[in-house]
This record gives structure tokens, C-alpha cells and sequence, in this order.
């Protein structure tokens, strides 16, 4: 990469280590550092929300399935304006009113003690895996690209995060989320600009070649269970993950407890209701639109260098012949492509339209016979998926855009890595430390061991992320147990708000919700993941309900 | 937490409606953008 790109990237770390550590002035409280004295404004807690659900994935992953998938994975989202609104009227002021800390802290007031440690147990869990995982895909990803050590590419993201929430506390992660989120959208909007000069066919040609391939298809009305992304499985799971993610998850939670009000925590949520879908449409977009782009100019067969330059050295000669093949394939397609956007009638675009499907399939087979080779030679898999547009920003786009992009996967790994600190310390410090081994002791000590824990978790991240490839498989069984409590856990709060319950009804059934959402993931492993928070929340309520009309009751 | 504990912190019914409304209708203007792209462009 040129020095240029790397200096606006060194400059973007240094700043954000600079602007954290300036913002720790009124963090000398534990109220301060995990909450920010309750001070900041609706659109500061509004774009620390996006920031921090925006991960380096949705910069790398995203559009990389937008490249090879379209937009229909938008679906999942179509639920998050509904989620956002019902959380502020139900959790949001009972949370932001009752002065705690952390989510888990109010169900020992509305039940007890039990309840509280199990969910921050579970939050613990799983979020402090899967932060190790949000760090070590963007780490894989510049390591490969970059063609340096893992470990580089995990400390270039986990240092500078470690430093400035273990300084600045919650206040420096949420105003350094305002300007990650900028430059986030910055970048995205520069290499959608970049894409639409470099396009050597009108925008609206390039929407039909894309429309052609299916990539444009946004709406699913099958009711089926087994696919992922249906308007159904959107709308109606979408609704309940997100109401699990925004209204249980203390990395989201600590964000609109730190808002200077209750209105102001309810209007940053807002924030999202309007804004998510737009600009998740923007980020598949990108991935369209590269897609077109490679239609016109000829992408390598493989986009993961590591794995190119694995075949290449183990299997040289069979990757030749696919790359001839490729080649002139490419060659036709590319033809037909242009055939497709220069026909003057309807009759010639059909025929052009349907030389170039063919051709399209004929490439991706190739490609699919590529990764294949990939998968038996590295003995990974291949999630070439995830290379397509760093590929394409490394060689694409000018000096200068392409450290500004780069910059924006590290803003976007950072803020998610940072709301994931600063949440794991506290439901450390509050829901366990101050609960169990010391309650008395002053403002003074808590910081310090607040800090302690933040540096505790940022390096268990790491060690987390750089043993990313030998910890899979166990990091894929904590990402599924965590499926299984996610629509559990909101069950939980649902009953907090109801009358007839308490702790018992609440403890067992949180685990009677877990149970059987597990039976469901593995008695019937092709419902999509979506279902399962619906299934355990309601889960969860019914037992709860049962439960809670036996013994002392406790009014919500 | 009681009712009583959280009563006057609850939103007036009509912010809520208000709100309901507005969210309904910026989804809804995003829903038909995607449905205009995709009826135009998908064969």
C-alpha cells in the first residue's frame, strides 16, 4: 500500500488514542467511566448505537455477500424500526429510570439475585468470545492482505482500542464512535462515487446486469422456516433479535444509559429505526455495484491472496488451466455484458441478456471448481467472500481512498471491540466484583479495578483473536449457545414487565427457553437461526407465567 | 421496581403514536424504494 494511505491510517489510530485520552476529564467516578455522568446527547448515544452494532464484517463481509448474494440479506433488518419503537416505551424508561448500571442489575430488583447473575453470566460468555471473533476477522483479512503476521494486524486493531476505553471510559468510546461513524460512511459513500466514474456502462445498465443475476431481489414472501432471509423471518424474528440485541445486550444498553434522558435515550434508538435500512442498502450496494465493475474488468479467480498463493505453489498446473479457462471465458462474458447495456431494442437485450446469464454461470463454476482446490489444498474454508472488497479497494481505488477505506474497516472494528470492553467490564465489576466480593468499598477502587478489567478483556480478546483458526471450533459452539439464551434472556425482561412474576418463574424459565431452544437447533437444524428468539422468548414468558402464579409474586 | 416506582417516567400514549407513525412511514417509503428496484430491474 502506498505511504500516503498508510500515513491517513496512522493518523486516524493516532487520533483516536489523542481524542480518548481527552475526553477521560470527568471519568474520575465509576458513574463517570460507565455511564458518562448520564450526560451525553440523543445523537452522540444515536450514532454509538449504529457504530457499535456496525462491525469491520458489515465493511468487509457485507458487501462481499452484496457482491455474490445481492441485497436480500436486508431482510434481516426489516424488523428494526418496529424493535426500536416497542423498546421505547417499555425497557428503555425502565432501564434509564432505575439508575442502574448494567441490564442485568435491574433483575435483582425486579427478581433476584439468581436471575441477574445467570443473564450476566451468559452475557459474559458469549460476548467475551465473541469480541475475540470481531477482532479476528478483520485481523485475518488485513493480515492476508497485507501479507503480515496475525498477530500485526490483531494488535494494530486491539491496541489502540485497549488504550482509549481503558482511559476514556464509555465518554471516549461514544464520542469516538460520532467520528468512526463518519468516516465509516465517508468511505463507503467515496468507493460507491469511485464505482460510478469507473463504470464504463450508465448506472442504469449496471442495475439491470445486476438485476439479471437476481442481485437485486430484496423481498422473499415464502414462509419458509429453513431460509435464513425471508420478509417473514425479517419481520417477525427480525423484530424479536433485535428487541434481544438493543433492549438485553449490555454493549447496546450501556449505550442509551449513558443519554441525558429518557427522551434522549428513546431518540438515539430512533436514530436506528430510520437510518439502518438505508444504509445497510448502501453497504450491499457497494457489493452490487463491484460486482457489475468485475463484469468489465477481469477480478483474480481466487480473491484471498493467501490461499491463491497456496494453490498456486501446491497445485500450480491445475490452477493454470483454470485460469485459461477463466480467462477466456471472462473475455465472453464481459461481451456479452456490454452487448446487454449497447442493445437498442428489446428483442437484442433479451438475447444479449441470456448469452451473458450463460456465460455468468460458466464463470461461477469455474470459480466454484477455484475454491474448491483452495479447500483442499489449505484444508480451510475458503470464505473468499470476505476478500472481494479489500481486493478491489487495494487495486481500484486511487492513493488516498484506499487508506481512508482501510481506515473505515478500523473504525468500524474498533467501535464494535470498544462497546464490547467497556460492557464486559462493567457487568464484571457491577453484576459480579461490587455484587459478590466487595460492596463497600470507594468510587476510587472500583475505577481501578474498571480499568483492570477492561484491560483484562481487551487482552483475552486478542489471545481470543490471534487463536481465532485453532479456537473455531469452540468459538462456533459459544456463537450457538449463544443463539440459544439470546430470545431467553428477552423472555426474562418481558416478564419484568408483566405482573404475576418472579424469580422462580423468571430463573427456570430462562432455562426451560434455553432448553428448548436447543432442542429446536438440534432436532431441527435447518430452522433458521432468526426463529429462535421468538421461540425462546415466548418460551420463557409461558413458563414464567406458570411459575410465577405459584408462591410470593412481586408486581412489575 | 413498582408501577409506582416507574409511573412518571412512562411516554405520553400520544409520543408514542406520533412516533409509531413516523417509523411506519420511513419504513414504509424504504420498503417501496427496494420493491421499485426490484420490480424494475429483476426480470
Amino acid at each position: 500500500m502506498h505511504w500516503i494511505n498508510w500515513l491517513i491510517v496512522v493518523v486516524y489510530l493516532a487520533y483516536v488514542i489523542i481524542d480518548g485520552i481527552r475526553r477521560s476529564k470527568d471519568t474520575d467516578t465509576i458513574h463517570g467511566y460507565f455511564l458518562a455522568s448520564k450526560s451525553l446527547p440523543w445523537w452522540v448515544v444515536g450514532l454509538s448505537v449504529m457504530a457499535t452494532q456496525l462491525s469491520a464484517v458489515t465493511m468487509i463481509g457485507t458487501p462481499g455477500q452484496g457482491a455474490t448474494d445481492g441485497i436480500r440479506f436486508i431482510q434481516l433488518y426489516f424488523g428494526l424500526p418496529l424493535a426500536m419503537v416497542i423498546l421505547g416505551v417499555t425497557l428503555v424508561p425502565f432501564l434509564h429510570g432505575s439508575g442502574v448500571f448494567t441490564a442485568y442489575e435491574y433483575l435483582e430488583s425486579r427478581f433476584d439475585a439468581r436471575t441477574r447473575s445467570l443473564t450476566a453470566f451468559l452475557f459474559l460468555l458469549s460476548r467475551g468470545m465473541s469480541v475475540g471473533a470481531i477482532m479476528a476477522a478483520p485481523g485475518v483479512v488485513l493480515s492476508a492482505i497485507f501479507g503480515i503476521p496475525l498477530v500485526w494486524s490483531v494488535a494494530l486493531i486491539g491496541v489502540p482500542t485497549i488504550i482509549y476505553t481503558m482511559i476514556g471510559g464509555v465518554q471516549a468510546v461514544a464520542w469516538a464512535d460520532v467520528k468512526q461513524m463518519v468516516l465509516i460512511i465517508v468511505a463507503l459513500l467515496a468507493i460507491v462515487v469511485v464505482l460510478l466514474i469507473k463504470m464504463p456502462i450508465p448506472p442504469d445498465d449496471a442495475l439491470r446486469i445486476a438485476g439479471a443475476t437476481g442481485r437485486l431481489k430484496a423481498f422473499d414472501f415464502s414462509f419458509d422456516l429453513t431460509e435464513t432471509y425471508t420478509f417473514w423471518s425479517g419481520m417477525i424474528g427480525g423484530t424479536f433479535l433485535m428487541l434481544s440485541y438493543f433492549g438485553t445486550d449490555q454493549s447496546q444498553v450501556q449505550r442509551y444509559l449513558a443519554a441525558e434522558s429518557v427522551d434522549a435515550a428513546r431518540s438515539s434508538l430512533l436514530m436506528s429505526a430510520y437510518w439502518k435500512i438505508p444504509l445497510q442498502g448502501l453497504v450491499l450496494m457497494v457489493g452490487v455495484l463491484v460486482f457489475v465493475y468485475y463484469q468489465f474488468t477481469a477480478p483474480p479467480l481466487l480473491f484471498n491472496p493467501t490461499h491463491e498463493a497456496a494453490v498456486v505453489a501446491e497445485r500450480g498446473a491445475a490452477y493454470d488451466a483454470l485460469q485459461q479457462e477463466y480467462a477466456s471465458t471472462f473475455t465472453l462474458r464481459e461481451q456479452a455484458a456490454r452487448a446487454t447495456a449497447d442493445a437498442t431494442d428489446e428483442t437484442d437485450a433479451a438475447a444479449a441478456m441470456e448469452r451473458f446469464l450463460a456465460r455468468e454461470a460458466e464463470i461461477q463454476a469455474i470459480r466454484g471448481r477455484a475454491l474448491s482446490l483452495a479447500e483442499e489444498v489449505t484444508g480451510e474454508a475458503s470464505r473468499d467472500t470476505n476478500y472481494i472488497i479489500p481486493r478491489f479497494v487495494l487495486s481500484e481505488l486511487p492513493i488516498g481512498l484506499t487508506g481512508l477505506f482501510i481506515a473505515g474497516v478500523l473504525a468500524a472494528a474498533m467501535s464494535s471491540i470498544a462497546a464490547e470492553l467497556t460492557s464486559l467490564s462493567t457487568t464484571s465489576v457491577i453484576d459480579f466484583y461490587r455484587r459478590w466480593v466487595k460492596d463497600d468499598a470507594d468510587d476510587a477502587h472500583y475505577l481501578r479495578v474498571s480499568r483492570a478489567a477492561t484491560v483484562f478483556w481487551g487482552i483475552f480478546a486478542c489471545m481470543v483473536a490471534i487463536y481465532a483458526a485453532t479456537l473455531g471450533s469452540l468459538i462456533e459452539v459459544v456463537n450457538r449457545f449463544g443463539s440459544f439464551f439470546y430470545g431467553s434472556i428477552l423472555g426474562v425482561f418481558l416478564l419484568a414487565m408483566m405482573p404475576r412474576t418472579n424469580g422462580t418463574g423468571s430463573f427456570f424459565g430462562l432455562l426451560v427457553g434455553m432448553g428448548v431452544v436447543a432442542a429446536v437447533a438440534f432436532g431441527a437444524p435447518d430452522v433458521s437461526f432468526l426463529w429462535h428468539n421468538v421461540i425462546g422468548a415466548v418460551t420463557v414468558v409461558i413458563v414464567g407465567q406458570v411459575l410465577g402464579g405459584r408462591g410470593d409474586t412481586r408486581e412489575a | 421496581m413498582t408501577n409506582e416506582d416507574t409511573s412518571g417516567i412512562e411516554p405520553p400514549r400520544s409520543t408514542f403514536k406520533t412516533t409509531l407513525i413516523r417509523v411506519l412511514v420511513v419504513q414504509v417509503v424504504a420498503l417501496a424504494v427496494l420493491a421499485l428496484i426490484q420490480l424494475r430491474y429483476t426480470p
